[in-house]
C-alpha cells in the first residue's frame, strides 16, 4: 500500500476548511467551556452571571463536595457497572445476531429480519414493561437496569449492513481453506468490522451511560439509584423548589438546595467518564485499517 | 470449539434469565416475623401485654417521595431506630413519573409496609381503588400520639362516609392566626442600594411599588422588574386585587376560583401595563428561575419576583461581587393604597398524607412506629435533635447551633423533616423557624419581614383539603395550566382584559370547570368553619 | 421428499449460524414481543386494580373499550394543529439537520492532521451529553432581549428582537438548537464509514488527477450512500418523534400554535397521566405511521438505490 504524499501543497480549499471547521469547533465548544467554568467558579459570580469562559474565584470545593456525596458515588458505581456489563452483553447479542442475518442464503431471514423491524417501531408501553419485569423478579436489582435496553435493531442494521459489504471473496477463500462459518466468522469478519464495531460500541455504553427511564421505571431502592436519575432528582429538585411560590414544607428542602454551580460541577464529573470512551475507540476509525489492509 | 462457545453464550443468557426470575424472593425482610411473635408470646407472662407492643419488631420497608439525597444516609434515620427500635429499609418513588410508578408498584402486589409522605392526589387514587386498609382500628389501638396530633379538619379529610380513615395527613408547618410572627417568607426581593440612591421607601401598597418601578426605569434604563415564567400569578401583587397565593376565595359566599374573581381582568390590566410600558422583564415568558435571578444579582433589575427568604444565602454572595453592601429587602403582600389594611393567606392544607397499603404485613407495626416518633419529645429530638448541642432557644424562639460535630450539630438535621413523625403545625412551625434563621443574613430578612406582621390581617385558606377530591383532580390541573398560559399569553398580547378574561371562563366552563366549582362548593359549605 | 432432504442438509450444514441467533431472538422474546399484549390497553378501560395484586389479569379483564381513547385525543380541536406542528417540525429537522453531519464528517476527513480530527470530532460530540434544560439556559442567555445576539442587533440601531417568543422563528430555533446538540454525535457513523472506505480509489484517483471537490464528490459520497440511506429510513420512521424533551423546556404560551406538538399536547393536558390508554393509544398511533413510513421508505430506497436496509 503506498503511503500518503505528506507534502502537498497547502490550497486554497485546506485554508477556508480547517477555518470552517475551527468556528464549527469554537460554538461546540464555547458553551460547555462556561460550564466547566461555573463547576470552579465561587456560587456568587455564577448566579450574578459573571462567569464566562473562565473560571471567576477559582476553587475545586464544588467539585470535591460533588464527588463526596455518598449518593453521587452509589449511583455512579451502579451506572458503571452497568454500563460495563450491559455494553458487553448487547454487544454479544448484537453481533452474533448480525452475522447470520447478513447471509442472504440464510432460510427464515426475512423473517427474523421483519421481528427486528416490528420491534424497533413497536414498544408496549409502560405498563406491561413493568409488569414483566416484576413477574421476573428484577425490579429493584441491577439486572433490570442491565437488561433494559439490551438489544437495539438499529445497532442490528448497522452491524449487518456492514457485513453485508464485506467481500464475500475473502470469506469464500477461508471456507475453501476447511473453516467453519464460526471460524470464518471470529478470524477473517470480525477484524475486518472493527470500525462499525467501535462505533456500535460506542451507541450501546452511551445509551448505558444516559439511560435515565429504567430507573425510573424498576427501581426504588437508593443504592441502585442510576447517575442520570440523581442528576434528574438534583435538577428537579432546585428548579421545582426555587418555583414555589412559599409553600411552607418545602420550605426546608429549599434552604437545602442544590446551587447552580453544584449542578454544573455534577453535569461535569458525570460526563467526563463517558467521553473517555471516545478517544479510546476513535483508534479504530483511523484510515486503511479495514478492506485495504487486508486485501494489501 | 468456537461451536461450543457461542452454544455456551446462548445457554448462559437462558439460564441467567431464568435464575433471576427465582432468586429474589428469599431476600424479604419483613415475612412472616409479625405472625411469629404472636404465637410465641401467647404462653408466657407476657400474654397480657401485645405482642406488638413488647414482642419482637420486624423490619419495616417504607417507601416514600423521592429525594435526591438516600434516606438511610441521613442521621435522623439512626435516631429513628435508636428512638424506636424498629429497623427500616427505605426506598423512593422517582421524582418522574411517580404517580404512575406508585400505582404500577402497588397494584402488582409491592410489599411496602408504609407509604410514607406521598402526595394527596396519590392518595387519592389509591383510596378509590380500595388499595388501602382502613387505619381508624389501629389509631385507636395504637395511634393515640398520631389521633391527637393531627387536626379535626385534616382528619375529617381523609374520613369516609363510612368512617373510614384510609391515611394519616402530615399537615404543612403554619403560622397561627393567632400568633402569626413568621408567616411572611418572601414576596418580591428588592435591591436595598438602588432603593437608597432612589432615595424611597420600601412600598407597602400598589400605588407606591408602581412608582418605584416607574423611578427606577427613569434612573437607570433597565427593565425595573422580573420575573421567571413559572406563573404569571405574583401573590404579592394580586394581594392588592383582594387575591393572593390561594386559588378559591369566598366571593358572598360562593367558592370562587381566581378565573372568576371580580378583580381578575384588572390585575391582567397591571400586569399588561407593567409588560407594556417596559417595567416588567418582556423575557418574563422564557426566562428561568436562574435567568432572573441572574439579571436581579447583576443589577439590570431593581426588584425580583418571587425571591423568598431562603435564597438569601446565594443571593447575598452574589450580590456581592456587583455591591458588597447591597442587602435584599422583600415587599411583602401588598395593600391597593395607602388607607387600606393588608393582609395574607396562611394556607392550610397537608402536602403529604401516609397510608398502609393492603399489601402490608406489618400493619400494627407501621402505626407503632409512627406513634412513637409522633411523640413530642421524640419529635423535637428528630426533627431538630437536642438543645444546647444542635439549637437553642432564645426568648421561645429557636436558634441554630452549628458549633462542634457535622454529625450531632443542626446541620445534622437538614432533611430530618422527612423522617420525623406527625406535629401539631404551629407548634411543628414554632421549631421549623430555627431554619429559617440559618444564617445571619436569612435571620435578619426574617425578622425585618415579619417585623411588618402586626400591620396585616392573617386570613386562612383550607382550599387544599377539598382539592384532593376525585372531581377536582380529574379536570384541575389541565384547568390551571390552560388558565395561566392564556393570562400570559393576554399579557404579552396585550388583549382587552375583559375580553380576554371571557375568553378564558368560557372555556374553563367548558372544559370541566363547572364540575370543579360544584365540587369545591360542596367541600366549603361543609368545612368553611375552619377556615377561622 | 427431495426438497425436505434439502432443508436438512441445509439445517446441518448451518446450525451454527441459527445458534449465533438463538441469544437475541430469546431476548426479544421475552423483553419485547410478550409485553406486546400490552397494547390491548389501548383498547380497554383499563383499570390496573381490576384484579387486587395481579396486573396480568388485570390487563385481561378490564372492560373493552373500542376505539373510545383514539376518539378522546383525536376528536379535540387542537390534535390536528399538533399533529401537523409534529409533522412540519420533523420535515425542518430532517432536512436541515439530517445533512449537516454527512457533510462534516466529509469536510473534517478532509483535514490533513488526524490529531486535528481527532480533536475536532470529540469536541463537536460534548454537546449531546447536556440535557436540554441545560442548553435551554444557554440559548436564553444568548436570545434573551439582554442576550449576545440582541445586543449586537441593537447595536447596529436595529429593534431587538424576541426569538423565543416569535411564531416565525420559534421553529427555527428548534432546528438551529438540535442541530447544535446532535451534529457531532450524529456525524460518528459517518466518520467509521469513511474510515472504512478503500484508499486505493482515491490514489487512483490522484493519479488521474482529480481534484479535492472530485473526489469527494465521485468516490466518498457515494461510498457513504447505504449508510446514508439506512439512517434517513431510520430519521423517517421516528417522524412522529419531533423531540418532546427540547419542545417542552423550549416552549411558552405564545408559541403553541407553531411548537404544541402532539406529546407536549398530550402532557398539558394532563391526558396520559394516570389514563394508561390514551398513553398507549397515543403511542400506538405513532408506532403504526412510522411502520407504514419506514416500509415505504424502504421500499423506494430498494427500487432506486438497488438495495433497502433489510
Amino acid at each position: 500500500m503506498a503511503k500518503v504524499k505528506k507534502h502537498k501543497r497547502v490550497t486554497v480549499f485546506d485554508i477556508v476548511n480547517v477555518t470552517v471547521m475551527v468556528l464549527v469547533g469554537l460554538i461546540m465548544l464555547l458553551p460547555i467551556l462556561n460550564l466547566v467554568a461555573k463547576a470552579f467558579s465561587s456560587e456568587g459570580n455564577v448566579i450574578a452571571g459573571n462567569v464566562l469562559f473562565w473560571p471567576v474565584e477559582f476553587q475545586t470545593g464544588t467539585i470535591q463536595y460533588v464527588l463526596m456525596t455518598p449518593e453521587f458515588s452509589t449511583s455512579f458505581f451502579v451506572t458503571v457497572t452497568v454500563t460495563i456489563f450491559g455494553t458487553l452483553g448487547a454487544m454479544l447479542l448484537t453481533v452474533m445476531a448480525a452475522y447470520p442475518l447478513s447471509k442472504p442464503h440464510l432460510k427464515g431471514r426475512k423473517f427474523f429480519l421483519y421481528i427486528f423491524v416490528f420491534i424497533m417501531l413497536f414498544s408496549a408501553g409502560m405498563v406491561p414493561n413493568y409488569i414483566l419485569f416484576r413477574t421476573l423478579h428484577l425490579t429493584n436489582t441491577i439486572f433490570a437496569l442491565i437488561f433494559s435496553g439490551m438489544l437495539s435493531s438499529f445497532n442490528l442494521f448497522l452491524i449487518k449492513n456492514y457485513f453485508e459489504t464485506l467481500p464475500e471473496v475473502i470469506e469464500e477463500a477461508a471456507r475453501i481453506d476447511g473453516a467453519s462459518n464460526m471460524r470464518v466468522f471470529f478470524s477473517v469478519v470480525l477484524p475486518m468490522s472493527l470500525p462499525v464495531l467501535a462505533t456500535v460500541t460506542l451507541y450501546y455504553a452511551v445509551g448505558y451511560w444516559s439511560n435515565y427511564f429504567a430507573g425510573v421505571m424498576y427501581i426504588t431502592d437508593a443504592s441502585l439509584k442510576p447517575l442520570q436519575q440523581y442528576m434528574f432528582d438534583l435538577v428537579t429538585q432546585a428548579t421545582s423548589l426555587q418555583d414555589t411560590t412559599g409553600n411552607f414544607s418545602d420550605v426546608s428542602q429549599a434552604m437545602n438546595v442544590s446551587g447552580e454551580n453544584i449542578r454544573a460541577a455534577t453535569i461535569v464529573v458525570s460526563t467526563i467518564p463517558i467521553l473517555c470512551v471516545y478517544p479510546f475507540l476513535q483508534k479504530y476509525f483511523v484510515k486503511g485499517i479495514t478492506i485495504g489492509s487486508v486485501k494489501g | 470449539m468456537k461451536k461450543l462457545i457461542s452454544l455456551l453464550m446462548a445457554a448462559a443468557m437462558i439460564l441467567s434469565l431464568a435464575a433471576c426470575s427465582g432468586g429474589t424472593n428469599t431476600s424479604d425482610p419483613a415475612s412472616g416475623s409479625g405472625a411469629d411473635t404472636s404465637t410465641s408470646g401467647s404462653s408466657s407472662e407476657e400474654s397480657s401485654d401485645d405482642p406488638i407492643l413488647t414482642g419482637e419488631k420486624p423490619e419495616l420497608k417504607i417507601l416514600s417521595m423521592y429525594q435526591a439525597y438516600n434516606y438511610e444516609e441521613q442521621p435522623a434515620w439512626k435516631i429513628d431506630e435508636e428512638i424506636t427500635g424498629y429497623k427500616t429499609k427505605w426506598y423512593a418513588l422517582p421524582a418522574d413519573n411517580a404517580d404512575q410508578k406508585l400505582l404500577l408498584e402497588i397494584s402488582s402486589g409491592a410489599d411496602y409496609d408504609v407509604l410514607l409522605r406521598i402526595s394527596p392526589n396519590q392518595y387519592a387514587q389509591l383510596s378509590k381503588q380500595n388499595a388501602l386498609i382502613d387505619l381508624s382500628g389501629l389509631l385507636d389501638q395504637y395511634g393515640q400520639n398520631i389521633k391527637n396530633a393531627v387536626s379535626d379538619l385534616a382528619w375529617k379529610s381523609v374520613t369516609n362516609d363510612e368512617g373510614v380513615i384510609n391515611g394519616m395527613p402530615h399537615e404543612d408547618m403554619v403560622a397561627s392566626p393567632d400568633d402569626a410572627y413568621g408567616m411572611l417568607t418572601g414576596g418580591i426581593g428588592v435591591r436595598s442600594d438602588m432603593l437608597e440612591e432612589l432615595g424611597m421607601e420600601l412600598p407597602t401598597n400598589l400605588e407606591d411599588f408602581t412608582a418605584l418601578l416607574k423611578a427606577a426605569k427613569d434612573k437607570y434604563g433597565i427593565a425595573p422588574l422580573t420575573a421567571n415564567k413559572t406563573s404569571p400569578f405574583v401573590s404579592v401583587l394580586l394581594a392588592a386585587f383582594g387575591m393572593g397565593d390561594p386559588e378559591w376565595y369566598d366571593i358572598d359566599g360562593t367558592y370562587t376560583h381566581r378565573v372568576k374573581h371580580p378583580q381578575i381582568a384588572d390585575y391582567l390590566a397591571y400586569m399588561q401595563e407593567l409588560y407594556r410600558e417596559g417595567l416588567m422583564d418582556n423575557d418574563m415568558p422564557i426566562n428561568t428561575a436562574d435567568n432572573s435571578k441572574e439579571k436581579f444579582a447583576s443589577g439590570n433589575a431593581i426588584a425580583c419576583a418571587p425571591l423568598m427568604f431562603w435564597d438569601i444565602p446565594s443571593m447575598v454572595n452574589a450580590l456581592a461581587t456587583s455591591n458588597p453592601d447591597c442587602k435584599i429587602e422583600f415587599v411583602t403582600d401588598l395593600a391597593p393604597d395607602a388607607d387600606t389594611q393588608p393582609y395574607h393567606y396562611i394556607s392550610k392544607g397537608a402536602n403529604f398524607v401516609s397510608c398502609i397499603s393492603q399489601n402490608s404485613k406489618n400493619p400494627e407495626h407501621v402505626i407503632n412506629w409512627l406513634n412513637i416518633l409522633t411523640d413530642t419529645d421524640n419529635f423535637r429530638r428528630t426533627y431538630i435533635g437536642e438543645e444546647g448541642v444542635s439549637y437553642e432557644l432564645i426568648d421561645g424562639n429557636y436558634y441554630p447551633i452549628f458549633e462542634g460535630d457535622d454529625a450531632t450539630n443542626f446541620n445534622a438535621y437538614t432533611n430530618s423533616d422527612k423522617l420525623s413523625g406527625f406535629s401539631d403545625p404551629a407548634r411543628a412551625f414554632q421549631m421549623w423557624q430555627a431554619r429559617a434563621r440559618k444564617t445571619p443574613e436569612m435571620a435578619e430578612a426574617y425578622e425585618a419581614m415579619n417585623s411588618r406582621v402586626d400591620e396585616y390581617e392573617a386570613r386562612v385558606s383550607i382550599e387544599a383539603y377539598g382539592k384532593t377530591s376525585p372531581e377536582v383532580q380529574e379536570y384541575i390541573t389541565a384547568l390551571n395550566q390552560a388558565f395561566s398560559d392564556s393570562f400570559l399569553k393576554a399579557i404579552v398580547e396585550n388583549t382587552d382584559p375583559e375580553e380576554a378574561i371571557a375568553a378564558m371562563q368560557a372555556d374553563w366552563d367548558a372544559n370541566g370547570g363547572l364540575e370543579v366549582e360544584a365540587a369545591m362548593q360542596a367541600f366549603y359549605d361543609t368545612n368553611k368553619d375552619f377556615a377561622k | 421428499m427431495k426438497k425436505k432432504g434439502g432443508t436438512l442438509k441445509y439445517l446441518r450444514q448451518n446450525y451454527d449460524l441459527y445458534l449465533l441467533l438463538v441469544p437475541a431472538l430469546v431476548y426479544v422474546l421475552i423483553f419485547h414481543l410478550l409485553p406486546m399484549f400490552g397494547i390491548l390497553i389501548a383498547f380497554k378501560d383499563y383499570n390496573m386494580f381490576q384484579v387486587p395484586g395481579n396486573p396480568f389479569l388485570s390487563i385481561l379483564e378490564s372492560p373493552w373499550a373500542g376505539f373510545k381513547y383514539f376518539e378522546q385525543v383525536f376528536k379535540r380541536p387542537e390534535f390536528l394543529q399538533a399533529f401537523a406542528n409534529t409533522l412540519i417540525i420533523s420535515v425542518y429537522k430532517i432536512i436541515f439537520t439530517f445533512p449537516l453531519p454527512i457533510i462534516f464528517a466529509v469536510f473534517l476527513n478532509e483535514v490533513r492532521s488526524t490529531k486535528f480530527q481527532k480533536g475536532l470530532q470529540l469536541i463537536v460530540y460534548l454537546p449531546h451529553f447536556l440535557s436540554w434544560v441545560v442548553i435551554y439556559g444557554i440559548f436564553v442567555s444568548f436570545l434573551g432581549s439582554t442576550g449576545v445576539i440582541n445586543s449586537i442587533i441593537t447595536g447596529m440601531g436595529l429593534e431587538p428582537v424576541s426569538f423565543l417568543m416569535d411564531s416565525t422563528k420559534f421553529r427555527g430555533i428548534l432546528v438551529i438548537s438540535d442541530a447544535w446538540k446532535e451534529i457531532g454525535w450524529s456525524s460518528i457513523i459517518y466518520f467509521a464509514a469513511i474510515a472504512g472506505l478503500d484508499q486505493e480509489c482515491f490514489e487512483a484517483a490522484d493519479v488521474d488527477g482529480a481534484t479535492r471537490m472530485q473526489k469527494i464528490w465521485y468516490i466518498t459520497v457515494p461510498s457513504l450512500l447505504p449508510t446514508i440511506v439506512l439512517m434517513l429510513i431510520i430519521r423517517i420512521g421516528n417522524i412522529m418523534n419531533a423531540g418532546f424533551d427540547q419542545i417542552f423546556v423550549f416552549y411558552n404560551p405564545t408559541v403553541y400554535d407553531v411548537a404544541d406538538i402532539i406529546g407536549t399536547y398530550v402532557y398539558r393536558m394532563g391526558l396520559g397521566k394516570l389514563e394508561f390508554s390514551t398513553g398507549t393509544a397515543v403511542g400506538l398511533f405513532n408506532s403504526v405511521i412510522s411502520m407504514i413510513l419506514v416500509l415505504s421508505s424502504n421500499f423506494i430506497a430498494r427500487k432506486a438505490t438497488g438495495k433497502g436496509i433489510w
